[in-house]
């Protein structure tokens, strides 16, 4: 998989930690999005209202409002099932990540996560993605 | 007297048996003595009938000579009082002692009359009978008149029994009087013992009385040997364990009421038609009603709650135990457990007893834990996912980044220190709320302590030009346990340190008052939000959390001077204006 496919792909990176969020924010650009960060919860909302990102990292303890309601505000867009939401948070209890899960989102890692373990979460869904596409296309 | 009654009815035994006894007597009495009155009459009368037979030579009769027989008889008939008639054995009369003899002449025939009868057949004849000649019941008695063996004829002497009945009447009068006198008697008397005997009775009766209405205080005074005095013992005895066992339920009904209205625990008691039977004042504080006013009440009446309703409902219908959680929101929000059992008897339900628990502060005090764990987890993650985070992409080629390479370790070494201060304040923190903590108080001089932590602040008070100024007394002195008043100071220090503004100003003074020091941490930094301020000493809880991590904060920095100071029996306070400043204090004992 070259840096080509995801080319112009757009990444919102939503964490109030800003080292974490840098971090994240290294990698997928390393990775080949374009990255965009914000720090807190009605940021998030009001960017993802706004426009379609191909994959959000979402953490759920957010200054503002929390990752729950930015997933269900990413959900609520037209064509958001395109979305990529993977959730990130200390927070490693069963219901917690029911409750992501019921709300939309696609992936949930339990801080510490691996970035390792991110990327690759990542890589699988564009790989989908891209089969999708071509079966679009034939 | 009441007819009823048990005197009446011994005074009427005594008049009954005084009366039959005495119809009885009476009746003998009269018999006999008018069956000795005959007898005697008629013994008088054979020898007065002798006597004249004797005097009577016979051949006057024989000849049947009446006037002979006339101036005989005449003179000794009137001596006697007894008719006297004798009688030829055709029957002819042949002189009667009341009759003339012209009278005697017209005389009817006698010899149908059975005592005449008899008398000739040679016996004594005797008859009872009305006279038509001279109106009265009379006595005749006739003897055979004999010469020489042969029955010459019959003497037959009469007297009216009009004395007899007379003497008869007499003696009934005499016998009905004194039947009066002795009923009388027997009345007064046996009112008298019936009285004496009724009396002891009546006395257990208004004891027994008093003893019915709870009365225990009086014994029944009956000093007799008899069945009555048995009684009264017996009923002494009663009233004594009666007395005794109401006491002990008493006891118990009082000491029951005193733990029902000490409980912390609200408790209703409803029977099986769900009615209120007693409410303890718990949960009349509860429901804001009062037992009076509920009680007998169904239960949806007395206390309009559906959750508990249905629970009792339900309690009653199956006969098990059940237990419910009741969310109250008015007036605060409180919330409680409720464990409803039913109350057998005889195997039957007989009602249901409801214990209302009240959880609000355990599960208050949950949620605080819960939070606890869910922040630490959450603050010691946070920096573990970037320290994990950095040194994976580091390992991943990030090192050749000349660019990026360094500062990621350093955030990697900043990160470190944070999770070193983070380990370091929980294990303060932690070890101050173990309860074995022992503190090793001894007077501590503030000024110099104080003077020594703020040297080790120097390069910060150096890096934004802040003003400090210790102002604390040199003489101040507290008694406390050294480390923990360092780590108070140092931590309130730390605060004023870099809560500020640049060029801004810490200062520290103190003061003695009713034997407490108050030692106070001043600055002119950016101050604290008034609605953070009743929580700023709560674990974890930062006015920006942002900022407060930058700084390198834990969030638990004030926690563990609250602790401390507490430990040492002291009380910590701030007072704050956001953008002018804080103001933290603490006393200490002298």
């Amino acid at each position: 998989m070259g840096l080509k496919d995801k080319a112009g792909k757009m990444v919102l990176i939503v964490e109030d930690d800003k080292d974490i969020n840098a971090l994240i924010a290294y990698n997928l650009y390393k990775e080949g999005f374009s990255v965009e960060s914000v720090y807190d919860g009605l940021q998030a909302q009001e960017r993802v209202l706004k426009r379609h990102f191909d994959v959000v990292i979402l953490d759920i303890m957010l200054p503002g409002l929390d990752g729950f309601s930015v997933c269900q505000a990413i959900r609520k867009r037209k064509g958001s099932h395109k979305t990529l939401v993977i959730m990130v948070s200390a927070k490693a209890e069963e219901h917690d990540k029911m409750y992501a899960y019921l709300l939309g989102a696609d992936c949930y890692l339990t801080k510490p996560f691996s970035v390792g373990k991110l990327l690759e979460v990542v890589r699988d869904f564009n790989a989908l993605r891209a089969r999708e596409y071509t079966v679009e296309v034939n | 007297m009441n007819k009823k009654s048990f005197q009446f009815r011994l005074v009427l035994s005594y008049v009954f048996i005084v009366l039959a006894s005495f119809v009885f007597i009476a009746y003998y009495l009269d018999k006999s003595l008018e069956e000795n009155a005959l007898l005697e009459i008629k013994s008088s009368l054979m020898k007065e009938a002798s006597l004249v037979e004797y005097f009577l030579p016979s051949d006057f009769i024989r000849r049947q000579d009446k006037a002979s027989l006339e101036s005989r008889l005449k003179l000794p008939a009137q001596k006697i009082q007894s008719r006297i008639t004798i009688v030829s054995p055709p029957g002819e009369v042949l002189f009667d002692s009341e009759k003339t003899p012209q009278e005697v002449a017209r005389m009817e025939n006698h010899a149908d009359r059975p005592e005449i009868k008899t008398a000739f057949q040679g016996r004594t004849g005797e008859s009872i009978r009305y006279s038509a000649t001279l109106k009265i019941d009379m006595l005749y008695l006739a003897l055979p008149l004999k010469d020489k063996g042969e029955i010459i004829g019959a003497i037959r002497l009469s007297l009216p029994l009009e004395n007899v009945k007379k003497i008869l009447l007499a003696i009934r009068k005499t016998v009905f009087l004194s039947l009066f006198f002795a009923l009388g008697l027997a009345f007064f008397l046996g009112s008298l013992i019936a009285r004496g005997i009724i009396k002891p009775i009546h006395k257990i009766i208004r004891s027994a009385g008093k003893f019915a209405r709870g009365d225990f205080s009086r014994k029944i005074l009956i000093d007799t040997e008899d069945e009555i005095g048995e009684l009264a013992d017996a009923l002494n005895i009663m009233a004594q364990q009666i007395e005794e066992k109401v006491r002990k339920i008493e006891a118990q009904n009082q000491e029951l009421l005193a733990i029902l209205s000490s409980m912390v625990e609200g408790v209703i008691v409803v029977d099986k038609e769900n009615r209120i039977l007693s409410v303890n004042p718990t949960v009349e504080r509860i429901f804001g009603i009062s037992q009076d006013q509920v009680q007998g009440k169904f239960f949806l009446e007395g206390i309009p709650n559906n959750t508990l309703s249905d629970v009792i409902v339900e309690v009653l219908k199956k006969g098990e135990a059940a237990s419910e959680e009741l969310t109250l929101s008015w007036p605060v929000q409180k919330i409680f457990q409720v464990n409803a059992t039913p109350v057998f008897e005889r195997q039957a339900v007989c009602g249901c007893l409801l214990v209302i628990h009240d959880i609000t502060e355990m599960r208050k005090l949950e949620t605080v834990r819960k939070d606890f764990v869910a922040n630490v987890s959450h603050e010691l993650k946070t920096p573990l996912t970037s320290i994990k985070g950095f040194v994976e992409t580091l390992l991943a080629g990030a090192l050749e980044d000349k660019e990026h390479g360094h500062s990621f370790l350093e955030i990697i070494k900043d990160h470190a220190d944070r999770l070193e201060n983070l380990i370091n304040d929980l294990l303060a923190l932690a070890h101050l709320e173990s309860k074995e903590i022992a503190l090793k108080k001894e007077p501590l001089e503030i000024k110099d302590i104080a003077d020594t932590i703020l040297k080790g602040f120097k390069t910060q008070i150096h890096k934004r030009s802040l003003a400090i100024q210790n102002d604390l007394p040199g003489t101040l002195s507290v008694t406390a346990d050294r480390d923990k008043l360092e780590q108070v100071l140092t931590n309130l220090i730390d605060n004023a340190v870099k809560f500020n503004k640049d060029k801004g100003s810490v200062r520290l003074y103190g003061e003695t008052a009713q034997g407490e020091v108050k030692i106070v941490v001043e600055d002119a930094g950016i101050g604290i939000p008034a609605k953070d301020i009743p929580r700023i000493f709560e674990r974890f809880y930062r006015v920006d959390k942002a900022r407060s991590r930058q700084l390198g904060g834990t969030g638990l920095g004030l926690s563990i001077v609250k602790h401390c100071v507490e430990l040492h029996g002291g009380k910590v306070g701030v007072e704050s204006t956001e953008g002018l400043g804080s103001k933290f204090w603490f006393t200490l004992p002298s």
